[in-house]
């Protein structure tokens, strides 16, 4: 059931006994800005820390036990040009429970109490709390340099777009961070509120006569909303974009990115999935099979699609010395694809992979929620198991060899080990 | 075949016995469109001591060589057991543990022929000695890649301050020099030995149409196959202190970090068994741990607003064939401020604020709900009732085991268990910036 509370609100319901439990998510959406990553990152955690009833950590805590173990998760992210702040809740199904409770209802309440009531003191955020959350978070981006592959993506993704949003990562930038105040963020925060498009999802048993009163607990304002295109494009690059830094860690990191002219189920987006599934996308594809296990070179070796920004990026962990070799056997394995030299077999079973991919996800409530997003950005997205086995099952050999010829290689990040020579 | 059932929460599964010694538990899942299917051998990274099948006396084999036949298995001499799954669009995987090793796939068509895919691959072993050696670069990186792990060293720090000689403080992959010395020989006996049907259980979670019918798939499969004589398998471990003495109390490693890592481990000097009482061990310790430094710790609370702790903290208490223990910690400023705080909530544990009767009543409700949310997954319904150290007990027992546990179980755990002289600490701390 999808419909629209006010304007610029809807709500979507859907209804399953399949899962033990109910998700309830809720979220604010608006076109992506660096400043705005930064911020919903900071109120992300700012506004799960506390709030007027409850006013600290263990007092939500406390509540979500009280309510069997509820699962609660704010957080910040972008999705091509929209930056999305999300609310999420799992609770058990109250017919599983001995006792006779609402959950529903109560954890529509605390959605809307930790959301719309926050713990504010003179139109500014707690600035006790506020500091500690702040200072957490720079700590937080601090230590993603630690984890050395997450390190080489987000270097990678620098390299890569044009856009400083787009270049920026989901948790935004330390530096902008540190000048946030208490009141400015209050500021953004109101206008979060009042202005996003909001978009609530139920999946599971839901009691649906009871949705709308127990909504409100939840209310929103009417509210305007213009918001871009999804996708993100950029013009290609003159020449291939190279970074190499040197580091006193066992293993290098290669990662690349790529190019892609196919968006999000738009044209030619099944071929690409296909193609990049054969490419690295799968334990049988060819960057798997030929640098991690034929040639041994790699720990790991996988390529992933972001499909609402255009680009295909591959990320490996290698011997430091090996870098010329694998980068050679990595563009190898795309002109074995535009080539056409691949076995009919495994172009087959990539397909079958893919679908069983599609089904198994129908299993998860999270990617159940996901869809009705999407299907709100990306109505090409509104399609059952069976539909998509004959998409996936449709692409030509020829049209899976056009699309990799399209992939052009625009960025190298390189994160060598100081222990090895290069070759 | 046997029934366990609990029709209030809709949940059923099927155990049976194949002559040949296998197990076999079948748990349909209505609505679900994935059936994942999970096979798993009582033997993992600290089974290196052992008499092999047919012989009389003990061997001591290389370090790693359960993970690294974990790893050639799916290699054989006219496929790959990875592409066999992958031409009916299912994935495969496997992992090994301390004490186990379990091969799986899962799939949303074909589940008879994925079955035999999988009883074949993991039962016919096939090793020559080129592709032995060319595993052993593969294993290496992986070697290699967890040695840069900063939380990875600290774990394993921990554990080797422990257990002194106990094989649980080696990495169960293995060093690059203990893999060096593994041969198709070792191998084989190791196969011969662990893989026997009777030391193994066979899984199967989510969209099961008939369950009869995938136990007639098995057996047929079964009965196409000799297996020898199943034989007791003789397992050896060297002596620890009963004491704890020889627990190695502190140890500190510099690495290229931005912020330090402190984690505490308690050994558990007591040997809870297998079954029945591990898995109310198991609840009970949870429960305390939670009480003393989950959400609702008041303590945990106010370290948090001291900026002692952050939200990398965290506690785990491991409890398997021959070991059990806990390790609490994460990132800190100080680590030595992190790790005497939590020494200190340890100390003073039933005098804690938070071990109280309603904080406990608080945490039982959300290890209920947790528990409920769990038979959401199927890889989570299969990856716990398939271990064997927990083997007799039903699933759908779980709940009451959880309701029953009283302050006092907890008081009387607390006072067992956190021991100072069972306890070790380990820092580690960012390098002085050479590379910057």
């Amino acid at each position: 059931m999808n419909q629209k509370i006010a304007d610029g609100v809807d709500l979507n319901i859907l209804q399953t006994n399949q899962f033990k439990t109910i998700r309830l998510t809720v979220q604010l959406i608006a076109p992506v800005t660096t400043a705005g990553l930064t911020r919903r990152s900071l109120l992300a955690s700012v506004l799960g820390a506390s709030s007027q009833n409850y006013r600290d950590q263990v007092a939500i805590a406390n509540q979500l036990q009280a309510m069997y173990g509820a699962g609660f998760n704010m957080n910040a992210y972008r999705q091509g040009n929209l930056a999305i702040f999300s609310i999420s809740m799992r609770i058990v199904s109250p017919q599983y429970l001995k006792d006779t409770v609402d959950l529903q209802e109560q954890a529509i309440a605390f959605i809307g109490q930790l959301l719309l009531h926050p713990d504010v003191i003179d139109n500014q955020f707690n600035p006790v709390i506020f500091k500690r959350e702040k200072e957490n978070l720079v700590r937080y981006i601090e230590s993603v340099a630690d984890d050395k592959q997450a390190y080489a993506a987000t270097e990678l993704r620098q390299l890569y777009f044009q856009d400083t949003t787009q270049q920026m990562p989901t948790y935004g930038d330390v530096t902008d961070l540190a000048t946030i105040t208490p009141v400015e963020l209050y500021a953004y925060y109101q206008s979060m509120i009042a202005n996003d498009y909001v978009q609530i999802t139920f999946v599971g048993n839901i009691n649906e006569a009871k949705t709308l009163t127990d909504l409100a607990h939840l209310s929103f304002a009417p509210r305007a909303v213009v918001l871009p295109q999804i996708f993100y494009q950029q013009p290609l690059y003159n020449k291939i974009q190279t970074k190499t830094e040197v580091q006193n860690v066992q293993q290098g990191k290669l990662n690349m990115a790529y190019q892609i002219s196919a968006y999000f189920y738009q044209e030619d987006y099944y071929a690409t999935l296909v193609m990049n599934a054969l490419f690295g996308g799968t334990p049988l594809s060819l960057l798997f099979t030929n640098v991690r296990e034929k040639a041994s070179l790699a720990y790991y070796a996988s390529s992933a699609i972001d499909a609402f920004r255009g680009v295909i990026t591959v990320q490996t962990g290698i011997e430091s010395r090996q870098k010329e070799r694998v980068l050679t056997i990595i563009e190898a394995q795309r002109q074995r694809i535009i080539a056409g030299d691949f076995e009919q077999a495994v172009f087959e079973q990539t397909k079958l992979a893919l679908i069983n991919q599609f089904k198994s996800s129908l299993d998860s409530a999270a990617y159940l929620s996901q869809q009705q997003f999407n299907q709100s950005f990306v109505p090409e997205t509104e399609i059952d198991a069976e539909q998509f086995a004959q998409a996936v099952l449709a692409v030509s050999k020829q049209a899976v060899q056009e699309q990799a010829a399209k992939m052009q290689l625009q960025a190298i990040y390189f994160l060598k080990g100081v222990d090895t020579d290069e070759a | 075949m046997k029934l366990r059932q609990n029709p209030r929460l809709g949940e059923r599964l099927y155990e049976t016995k194949l002559t040949n010694g296998l197990t076999i538990k079948l748990y349909p899942k209505s609505g679900y469109h994935k059936t994942y299917a999970i096979l798993t051998t009582n033997y993992g990274s600290i089974d290196k001591t052992f008499i092999p099948a047919g012989e009389t006396d003990y061997v001591t084999v290389p370090d790693g060589i359960a993970h690294f036949l974990e790893h050639k298995l799916f290699e054989k001499k006219d496929y790959d057991a990875f592409e066999k799954f992958g031409r009916y669009g299912a994935s495969s995987n496997a992992f090994t543990s301390f004490t186990r090793t379990s091969y799986l796939f899962s799939t949303t068509s074909h589940l008879k022929e994925n079955l035999d895919i999988l009883l074949d691959f993991v039962q016919e072993p096939y090793f020559t000695a080129a592709t032995v050696e060319k595993e052993k670069g593969i294993i290496g990186q992986e070697i290699q890649m967890y040695n840069d792990e900063p939380d990875w060293r600290l774990f394993y720090t921990v554990i080797g301050n422990l257990y002194p000689n106990h094989p649980v403080r080696t990495d169960i992959a293995g060093t690059v020099d203990s893999i060096a010395q593994i041969t198709p020989e070792a191998l084989y006996q190791a196969h011969a030995t662990f893989y026997q049907p009777s030391n193994m259980n066979l899984f199967i979670v989510g969209q099961i149409e008939d369950p009869d019918k995938v136990i007639d798939w098995v057996q047929a499969n079964q009965g196409q196959k000799t297996f020898a004589q199943p034989t007791e398998i003789v397992r050896s471990l060297p002596e620890e202190a009963d004491d704890g003495h020889d627990i190695i109390p502190y140890r500190s490693l510099e690495m290229p970090i931005t912020r330090g890592k402190s984690m505490v481990g308690i050994k558990g000097l007591t040997d809870y068994g297998t079954g029945q009482v591990a898995l109310e061990t198991k609840i009970k310790m949870n429960l305390l741990l939670e009480v003393l430094f989950g959400d609702s710790s008041t303590q945990v609370q106010h370290l948090y607003d001291v900026g002692t702790l952050d939200d990398s903290f965290g506690y785990e208490f491991a409890i398997q064939r021959s070991f059990n223990c806990v390790t609490l910690g994460g990132d800190a400023e100080n680590a030595q401020e992190l790790s005497d705080a939590i020494i200190d909530v340890l100390e003073h544990a039933t005098t804690s604020p938070d071990f109280s009767e309603d904080n406990l009543a608080l945490v039982k409700k959300a290890a209920i709900g947790e528990y409920l949310q769990a038979f959401n997954s199927l890889e989570a319904i299969a990856n716990q009732y398939s271990d064997e150290f927990f083997t007799e007990v039903s699933p759908f027992d779980v709940l009451g085991l959880i309701e029953q546990v009283t302050l006092a179980d907890l008081k009387q755990m607390a006072t067992d268990y956190f021991k100072i002289e069972a306890m070790t600490v380990c820092h580690i701390l960012p390098e002085e910036a050479n590379h910057a």
